[in-house]
């Protein structure tokens, strides 16, 4: 099989599930679809030896992440590393059910690199050090995005009367 | 429940009711060559996040060929050079052993000055510069060196990357050429210029360590070229790159030869760098 056959049957297969986490990290329609064609065609570039790894889905995965911060990469933000994560499973503040069309906007009203931490945290189970690795930064880096992130969902949350009495992050 | 577990509920709920359009596979594949040709070709024989090509299939039967060249077993410098092929502005495809010429600049006169390389052994790719991959069955591997011959216009200036629009004269002798090599940025010398005679003509040789790191999508622009940018970077991580110079006077214009490689280029890669690099002659073209 050729190398481009090998691609063609790849992105033949995976493509919904990569659109979907490009929809999710992109925020939008149209990003989604920008941001995964500009992903493939890095692929594409390298494919001889993507191709060869056990996992090269979760690696393409991985680039959709990191193509879509690299743009902001020199932009590096200057906030201080936190030891802690904002929250963490079994967190005993609870919030009622909140409607996903309530949330999903929030989400995308994050900015690019917290919008990443949280979607690759929340929706791809990356651990902390795995999300250091493929957006490129420190660990702490990760640690202040989310906290960052998961505060400022929470005050829109509670601007919106949902989450009252939730701890301020 | 938790905003951790809102969040994970609602990313897949969101995810899950997404319609994904149908990919247009071969625009994507039309896109990734043009991003490897420009990639190829801005980094001139260089390039940033290590490159790893497929030299199998398609490519495999778009390998450029000598043809009416001469064979490797020729030496270059007996071909006459207007009637060699040229893998130059090509797309990033396989070079078939044997006898190429490549434009390299030209003299205070304005006459122009090629040059002809023998191409040895497999695994040579295409570009303003040829580089060398490993031959790894069906697929192509890491590209872990190349040969570039090149008359620089401008020499790395401020971190070396292409962000850094500070490009530095080369100076108009090759002794001139030579002392500013050595102050090329973020690099070492493990030789200092010394007086040699190579490609038949006087020359001096050095080797710098140049660390080729650079921000995603930038790489290592040793210098700008007639023939497009004088990259390094082919690494998909950064590298040291160990690259040997030789700065030939040519008739009184100074030109550059250069080899490089990685800490982990093997011996074999190594030893068919050295011959096609041995192969250069150049022929200026009044």
């Amino acid at each position: 099989m050729s190398t481009d056959e090998d691609f063609a049957e790849f992105v033949g297969a995976r493509w919904g599930s990569l659109y979907r986490l490009a929809y999710l990290l992109a925020a939008s329609p149209a990003g989604a679809e920008d941001l995964l064609q500009t992903t493939l065609e890095k692929a594409y570039v390298t494919w001889g030896r993507i191709s060869r790894m056990h996992y090269a889905e979760a690696y393409v995965r991985r680039m959709l992440a990191n193509t879509l911060v690299s743009s902001a990469r020199r932009a590096r933000n200057r906030e201080q590393p936190w030891d802690e994560l904002p929250e963490a499973a079994g967190d005993p503040a609870e919030l009622s059910v909140v409607d996903r069309d309530l949330l999903w906007p929030l989400v995308c009203a994050l900015p690019d690199r917290q919008r990443a931490v949280i979607v690759l945290r929340s929706y791809e189970d990356l651990s902390e050090a795995q999300i250091a690795e493929v957006l490129g930064c420190a660990q702490g880096t990760v640690k202040s995005q989310s906290w960052a992130a998961i505060g400022a969902l929470r005050r829109a949350l509670a601007a919106s009367g949902i989450g009252e009495g939730v701890r301020e992050s | 429940m938790s905003l951790d577990d809102q969040l994970r509920t609602a990313l897949n709920q969101q995810a899950d009711v997404r319609y994904a359009p149908p990919p247009d596979v071969q625009g994507l594949i039309s896109g990734g060559r043009a991003r490897r040709r420009r990639r190829h070709a801005t980094r001139a024989g260089f390039g940033v996040m290590a490159v790893v090509l497929a030299v199998g299939g398609v490519y495999g039967a778009r390998q450029i060929d000598p043809g009416r060249a001469r064979t490797e077993s020729g030496p270059a410098a007996a071909a006459t050079l207007m009637t060699l092929p040229s893998f130059q502005n090509t797309e990033f495809v396989p070079i078939k052993p044997g006898t190429y010429r490549m434009a390299v600049g030209a003299d205070a006169s304005g006459a122009r000055i090629d040059a002809a390389l023998t191409v040895r052994g497999p695994g040579w790719l295409s570009g303003s510069q040829p580089v060398l991959s490993e031959v790894t069955g069906a697929g192509g591997g890491p590209i872990m060196a190349g040969v570039g011959v090149y008359q620089p216009t401008l020499l790395a200036g401020g971190s070396g990357c292409t962000s850094s629009s500070r490009g530095r004269a080369p100076g108009t002798t090759a002794l001139e050429m030579a002392r500013r090599l050595i102050r090329l940025p973020r690099s070492e010398v493990v030789q200092r210029p010394t007086e040699t005679r190579a490609f038949g003509h006087d020359a001096l040789h050095l080797r710098l360590r140049i660390d080729d790191q650079c921000p995603m999508d930038e790489y290592y622009r040793l210098a700008e070229t007639p023939s497009g940018d004088r990259g390094i970077s082919y690494g998909n991580q950064p590298e040291v790159v160990i690259i040997d110079l030789w700065v030939v006077d040519v008739d009184g214009t100074a030109v550059v030869v250069d080899t490089w490689r990685h800490s982990d280029t093997p011996t074999a890669q190594l030893e068919t760098t050295r011959l096609t690099r041995s192969s250069i002659r150049f022929e200026t073209l009044g």
